[in-house]
């Protein structure tokens, strides 16, 4: 029972930090309360038995994507557009709403309330699973380098092009090279001109 | 005991979070990408829940896939967010139709 009121626990502070990122007006709080929202997930997939993509969300979501919200706030300077706007009062509603929503249907779905979902008996079999269905990685792997090897390789192509694309769009080349410019080169008069 | 339903009810209630933030920050680019990241987060989180419920191990590779996509579209949108930034000096939803003039 313990372990059922931490993992209610676990949801209730990554939807209350859910609410803190879209109400904030301050970005750089909504990137640290993203982050907390990530890792509050995590430990949630880790209850899943999803224990690779837990370890690939903080890897990758927190170690590089968030990092990169930081940089790129870092690299534009709002703070004039953000202290307009003041938004605790949205979340003071929504976390309340959120939380109530979350608890009344959670206390309706509980443990005393199932007998009226019994009939179908396929969801029966499905929800009230005693022991634990653990799933490997090496079945994870198998099944990812037999059956789905095509699509693995079209993620790494995927992956490829992002990152093309995202270094030439911000890339504007090294600031001192001795490049012609073209227009400068066109606009001159024929008087400075040395072929005549 | 735990059943699909308080599971599912997260999720759900993590989705319907990131759409209200979509719309309460409709001129504020960086936020609607995060919320855009909240949403593929619950996304993930019920094809995991599904996964573990129906020991299904399709799940957990959408959920890989997912992950991959996500981390390249975010990288390209702050890519055009700071492109933007050093066009206009400022980013906002009202400057983005540049092109019609």
């Amino acid at each position: 029972m313990l372990q059922v009121y931490f993992i209610y626990l676990v949801m209730c502070l990554s939807l209350l930090s859910a609410c803190c990122v879209i109400c904030h007006s301050n970005a750089v709080y909504s990137v640290f309360f993203l982050c907390l929202c990530f890792v509050s997930t995590a430990i949630l997939w880790l209850y899943l038995l999803a224990e690779f993509f837990a370890i690939i969300l903080v890897l990758v979501y927190i170690g590089a994507l968030l990092v990169l919200f930081l940089f790129t706030i870092m690299l534009i300077d709002l703070k004039i557009e953000y202290q307009k706007n003041n938004k605790f009062f949205f979340f003071f509603i929504f976390s309340f709403f959120f939380l109530v929503v979350f608890f009344i249907l959670n206390y309706y779905f509980g443990i005393n309330y199932l007998d009226f979902l019994k009939t179908d008996p396929y969801m029966h079999k499905n929800m009230n699973l005693k022991v634990p269905y653990c799933l490997p990685l090496e079945i994870l792997a198998i099944c990812l380098s037999v059956q789905y090897l095509l699509e693995f390789a079209l993620i790494g192509i995927l992956l490829l092009v992002g990152i093309i694309a995202a270094i030439s769009l911000t890339f504007r080349g090294s600031q001192n090279r001795k490049v012609q410019n073209i227009y400068q080169q066109v606009k001159q008069s024929s008087n400075i001109s040395l072929f005549k | 005991m735990l059943t699909v339903y308080n599971f599912l009810l997260f999720s759900c209630c993590l989705f319907f979070i990131s759409l209200i933030g979509m719309i309460i920050n409709k001129n504020n680019i960086i936020i609607l990408l995060m919320s855009l990241e909240l949403s593929l987060l619950s996304v993930n989180t019920n094809f995991l829940i599904f996964s573990y419920f129906m020991e299904v191990a399709e799940g957990s590779l959408a959920v890989f896939f997912i992950l991959a996509v996500a981390a390249v579209e975010v990288s390209i949108g702050l890519a055009i967010i700071v492109k933007l930034y050093r066009k206009t000096n400022k980013i906002s939803i009202d400057q983005l139709n540049i092109l019609k003039h």
